[in-house]
């Protein structure tokens, strides 16, 4: 019997079992969770022209190089089409605020590209020759192209332990050409044996100066389920699941009136990490179903760390780490939330990094150039 | 001591580079210059505005040497065998080769269909060369009996004129004797720019026949300038000494440059000096000697010119010197003896480069102009070059030295195109 076929008013919202008291608290819950809902959800359910699509990196480590796709996903068209490859990875891609246009490293160059269809990259920097690098950018102040370097200093290697004692961290520096790079700063910092170093930290921050990008962390972060901006509804497990261990909640859907996903989430109050568990179901309200999400590589009860949502026009970008492998191999996961389908199916890699970002502007056409050019040639 | 505000203002003037000042240049000559988001765009060279434009396929875009642009701005990429992409004035279409084209005979390893596509600058033509059975449509075997066909299309590739056919027998030579034999070259259907105007020159091998060494096996190569006049094409051979590169030919194949490189023996980057000739019928006039220009016998280091194009008028050449060397480690060539006075001067040039010479030919030989860390893009008229200085585009005047900054920036000398009308 669905969850919300029996609902009553009065008692106070507990999640838990369906006997009892409990049981009235659980209703007058779902009640209250459905009219949430409700108030929550705008009417819009895929927009006639969506101005999100997904990008993602499909990165492979076969062989060594890092071979990876840089591929726009637009879930209306389910088009998937690659937008570039890289045969030796590549690093720092970012966005600027206005997601106009896309920057990015590969193969000793930093490149510029429009986000627009068809656009083709552009070298604007010739990168120091240094293995390590993880973002470059122009500082109006100094009027000079710096970049970040950050690596681990090796210590003696022995199986099962971190492979570095210290972590180091330069910041490069060239003229306005982006010629003559040298180190203008650089420190090292203990970090008591580890297997990464993620912290880039110099002696004097005030001698950086960039915009705020927008790399796939950045737009990731957006995706985290605390800032969501979601409430999470305590429910009744659906049917044929379990209240126990892990309580249920109901995410309500911004872009799908009277639908939410439920999943189990763990929490350790003070602590704000919210763990949540596979399977998800999709619940809707007016239709009376509920429907389990094909989640293919994520089984039940895994511990989804990291799992992320973002839901957009209609469509549910779900983005997780696969618990059987700690530093790559994400699993990602599109719901059309019409019907509850997974239609996202990344070429096979190691590894897939989703976000959602602006839809490209279309190609521009230089009209009046188009002109210019008949008059001139006539 | 007090200098006047007049003195100021005239050195101002005379010191500082002009970013607009009026150029020789006229209407009929036009920078193209591939560009970002993916396109390539005209500029006046007057004054270096921006003129308007086209976007071109990713393949154009990434290796701009597949673009063609004629003089009245219609544009050619060829994308494979049996495609390519063509911007007539108005429109960009991706045309296949239609069914009325005969079809093309594949050759090499892979097999790979042998024809070459050119754009013309009448507005209406597109040129091809391909292999093609002698023996009729659907027997394009490699064993069936082939022939060079150099063909004018329309611009939907209809064909309308055969210009030249040649037998094509199969042919293989080798570099020693008793050496596995190799196929020979294909053969190439070759205009400065890619662009057809008055001329085509046809580049092609034929197996030799040694008679009373019947084992011997050799090819030679052998050129075929088609020229047009008023009653049509007419073929001749040239005095062009075909197994080098030929670097520039003025109107009507009237005169040539080419480049006499090394012979590639014995596993030496500099066994020979590299010579480049200004070349007509009647004469033959060195623009560059590499072993009198930079004194590098001794050396297994080589300087050669990568690009030379004659100037509109025919009677200058200017040209981009490269050199075989990548890196500070200078060995001494294999019949050389060390000297550290030669290889002082070897190290000096080599932080000039790549160099841009301008050499006039006529009437008086004598060195113009030499632009360190230039390369050279075209000639903007009769007395100004325009060329790529650290990946900005310069027009420099070949007689007084004075340098027009355009602004405009490219990632490789490549990204640039000086085209004539």
């Amino acid at each position: 019997m669905p969850w919300w076929s029996d609902v009553e008013l009065g008692g106070s919202m507990t999640p838990g079992s369906r006997s009892g008291p409990r049981r009235d608290c659980l209703r007058s819950a779902t009640v209250a969770s459905l009219l949430l809902i409700a108030a929550c959800t705008p009417r819009a359910s895929h927009a006639a022209t969506p101005d999100r699509v997904i990008t993602y990196i499909a990165q492979s480590w076969n062989g060594g190089g890092g071979r990876c796709e840089w591929r726009i996903f637009d879930p209306v068209s389910r088009n998937d089409e690659l937008f570039r490859s890289f045969e030796r990875g590549c690093r720092g891609l970012a966005w600027d605020s206005t997601e106009s246009y896309v920057e990015y490293m590969e193969s000793g160059k930093f490149y510029r590209v429009e986000w627009e269809e068809d656009a083709q990259p552009w070298p604007v920097v010739q990168l120091p020759g240094t293995w390590d690098l993880q973002n470059c950018w122009f500082n109006p102040d100094s009027q000079s192209w710096q970049a970040s370097a950050a690596g681990g200093v090796p210590r003696t290697w022995a199986r099962n332990e971190p492979y570095y004692a210290r972590c180091h961290s330069e910041l490069w520096q060239s003229d306005r050409e982006g010629e003559h790079w040298r180190i203008a700063q650089a420190d090292t910092t203990d970090c008591g044996g580890c297997w990464f170093c993620t912290e880039w930290k110099i002696p004097n921050p005030g001698a950086v100066r960039r915009s705020a990008p927008l790399g796939l962390s950045q737009l990731q972060a957006r995706m985290a389920i605390d800032t969501l901006g979601a409430q999470l509804i305590a429910i009744p497990p659906p049917g044929g699941e379990s209240a126990v261990p892990y309580d249920w909640y109901i995410m309500p859907l911004q872009s799908a009136p009277g639908r939410g996903l439920a999943l189990r989430i763990r929490q350790h109050p003070p602590s704000p990490e919210k763990t949540p568990f596979a399977p998800f179901y999709l619940l809707d309200r007016r239709r009376g179903t509920e429907r389990i999400l094909e989640t293919p590589g994520l089984a039940r009860d895994d511990n989804a760390s990291g799992l992320r949502f973002l839901e957009r026009d209609g469509f549910l970008l779900v983005l997780s780490k696969d618990p059987r492998h700690y530093t790559a191999g994400k699993r990602n996961y599109v719901f059309d939330l019409s019907t509850g389908d997974q239609i996202f199916h990344p070429p096979q890699c190691e590894s897939v990094t989703a976000v959602w970002v602006k839809r490209p502007r279309p190609a521009r056409v230089d009209v009046a150039g188009l002109r210019r050019l008949r008059e001139r040639f006539r | 001591m007090r200098r006047s505000p007049g003195l100021a203002l005239l050195l101002v003037a005379i010191l500082l580079p002009a970013r607009a000042a009026p150029s020789a240049a006229g209407a009929d000559v036009t920078l193209w210059v591939v560009q970002p988001p993916g396109e390539v765009v005209a500029f006046d060279l007057a004054d270096f505005s921006r003129v308007g434009g086209v976007r071109i396929p990713r393949e154009a875009f990434d290796d701009p040497g597949r673009l063609s642009i004629n003089g009245v701005g219609q544009m050619l990429v060829s994308l494979d065998a049996d495609h390519l992409w063509l911007w007539d004035g108005e429109a960009a279409k991706t045309l296949a080769a239609p069914p009325g084209l005969p079809q093309a005979m594949a050759s090499g390893e892979p097999a790979v269909p042998l024809r070459q596509w050119l754009l013309g600058n009448d507005r209406r033509s597109v040129y091809l060369l391909q292999r093609e059975s002698r023996i009729g449509r659907g027997a394009a075997t490699d064993s069936a009996p082939a022939i060079l066909v150099v063909r004018a299309t329309n611009l939907t590739l209809q064909p309308q004129e055969q210009i030249a056919a040649i037998p094509d027998p199969p042919c293989e030579t080798t570099m020693e004797p008793d050496a596995t034999p190799f196929s020979c070259a294909d053969p190439d259907l070759w205009v400065p720019g890619g662009v057809v105007r008055d001329f085509l020159l046809l580049t092609y091998w034929k197996q030799d026949h040694y008679p009373g060494f019947e084992d011997a096996i050799g090819a030679s190569c052998h050129s075929l300038l088609l020229r047009r006049d008023a009653k049509g094409w007419r073929a001749s051979e040239p005095s062009i000494w075909c197994e080098e590169p030929l670097l520039d030919m003025a109107a009507g194949g009237s005169a040539w440059v080419q480049a006499e490189g090394e012979a590639g023996c014995c596993g030496g980057l500099n066994e020979d000096s590299n010579v480049t000739r200004f070349m007509n019928a009647d004469s033959s006039h060195t623009v560059f000697d590499e072993w009198t220009r930079f004194h590098n016998r001794n050396y297994d280091v080589s300087f050669f010119t990568a690009n030379a194009i004659i100037s509109p008028d025919g009677m200058r050449v200017a040209y981009t010197v490269h050199t075989t060397a990548f890196s500070q480690e200078i060995p001494v060539s294999r019949e050389g003896h060390p000297d550290t006075l030669e290889l002082a001067s070897i190290r000096r040039s080599l932080t000039d480069l790549p160099l841009v010479e301008i050499h006039e030919v006529r009437p008086h030989p004598m060195d113009l102009q030499r632009l360190s860390h230039c390369e050279l893009i075209g000639w903007a008229s009769d007395s100004e070059v325009i060329v790529v200085e650290k990946r900005h585009v310069v027009a420099v005047d070949v007689t007084t030295g004075r340098r027009r900054q355009s602004g405009i920036n490219v990632r490789d000398p490549r990204d640039a195109l000086v085209v004539r009308r």
